[in-house]
């Protein structure tokens, strides 16, 4: 098949000028990111969980996704014993940690990641939503006491 | 070549398109719109528990109540119902039967484990002295959990109803939009959790009385 696009490329006249010549195979620059079995090593660890676009993950897929967030709540845990990081920086890397949590269950375990993106975008309309009017809440009780 | 079949096969299965005005299910759009409300419901306990934190002016305070090792616990067990889930719904979307119960029994089962952790929890807090009149700390803390766990209470009796389907036969791969629908909401009530877990429990057990209020001194 490639050697026929090559052959089609070499006879005809694509606009560019004859001396547009395909570089031979071994010439090609490798694509970007191109891990060790030869597709991105990112794509490899995708097509794993997601199971290569299928309508929802395999099985294994969901085991990968219940391992990773039981590692996640354990590291909340240790995060919440330990002092060195300061209540500020612990806060956060909590925060940060249960919302990966929270990403990871609607993407897989609800299946939005493999579903049509009109439910997407009524999920996420109502989180934009909701997360603002919660930080208008907070903010006006910073700005104006308790008298809410 | 075999790749795409799986993917058209599952398409065909399991995302077919509804002869609905948006070609969606209704039933599946609804309950997405419903939780994107409880997003709101949600949002507003957890905001309202934030603006009151620190203003109890009686204890006990968030550190002379809250455990969060078997906190930790109850929320790994929430997590892995929503596995045995997503487990339940792949095997009935295949028409295995043993399976299939086995992990809709499951994730009932997990989620009743929660609810007895939550009912242990609110229990020995009581005996702290601590109850939805105790103070700000106990009014919004209740509020927020108990109506989650009234969610959890809800999903579990759902999934029983569900779990007797199945054995009767009503809930099958062609119907599994079922379940699909059941599992929607049981994984919204894992992921409010998260975000409980962390900020109510995480965030906030160190809080203790605010300037000015005295500590708090148990008498049991």
């Amino acid at each position: 098949m490639q050697e026929d696009n090559q052959t089609g490329k070499l006879l005809s006249h694509d606009g560019k000028g004859w001396w547009n010549l395909p570089k031979p195979h071994q010439e090609e620059v490798n694509p970007q990111g191109e891990g060790p079995m030869g597709d991105p090593w990112f794509k490899q660890a995708w097509d794993f969980v997601t199971y290569a676009g299928v309508s929802h993950a395999s099985v294994r897929g969901y085991l990968v996704v219940a391992v990773v967030l039981s590692i996640f709540t354990f590291l909340e845990w240790r995060l919440f014993t330990i002092e060195a990081f300061g209540a500020s920086g612990r806060n956060a890397i909590m925060l940060a940690l249960s919302a990966v949590k929270f990403i990871m269950v609607v993407a897989f375990f609800m299946h939005l990641r493999f579903e049509r993106k009109y439910y997407s975008w009524i999920f996420g309309a109502a989180m934009v939503l909701g997360v603002g009017v919660f930080l208008a809440v907070l903010l006006l009780q910073r700005h104006h006491g308790s008298g809410i | 070549m075999a790749q795409q079949a799986v993917t058209e096969y599952h398409a065909e299965a399991h995302d077919p398109t509804y002869n609905t005005s948006t070609g969606l299910s209704n039933r599946k759009l609804l309950m997405w719109a419903f939780l994107a409300s409880d997003v709101m419901f949600f949002g507003t306990f957890i905001a309202t528990y934030l603006i009151y934190r620190n203003r109890s002016q009686v204890g006990p305070y968030p550190e002379d109540v809250l455990d969060i090792p078997i906190t930790t616990i109850s929320t790994f067990v929430l997590l892995m119902s929503s596995l045995a889930m997503v487990l339940a719904l792949h095997y009935v979307r295949e028409d295995s039967k043993g399976p299939g119960r086995f992990w809709i029994f499951m994730t009932a089962l997990l989620g009743g484990v929660f609810i007895v952790f939550q009912i242990v929890e609110f229990s020995v807090f009581a005996n702290e002295g601590l109850t939805p009149r105790t103070n700000l700390f106990g009014s919004t803390f209740f509020i927020l959990t108990g109506f989650h766990g009234a969610h959890v209470t809800i999903g579990v009796l759902w999934l029983l109803m569900l779990l007797y389907g199945h054995f009767r036969g009503t809930l099958r791969s062609d119907n599994s939009l079922d379940l699909e629908i059941a599992g929607l909401y049981w994984h919204f009530v894992d992921i409010v959790w998260i975000v409980i877990f962390t900020v109510v429990y995480l965030v906030t057990a160190n809080d203790g009385p605010p300037p000015g209020a005295p500590p708090f001194i148990h008498h049991g």
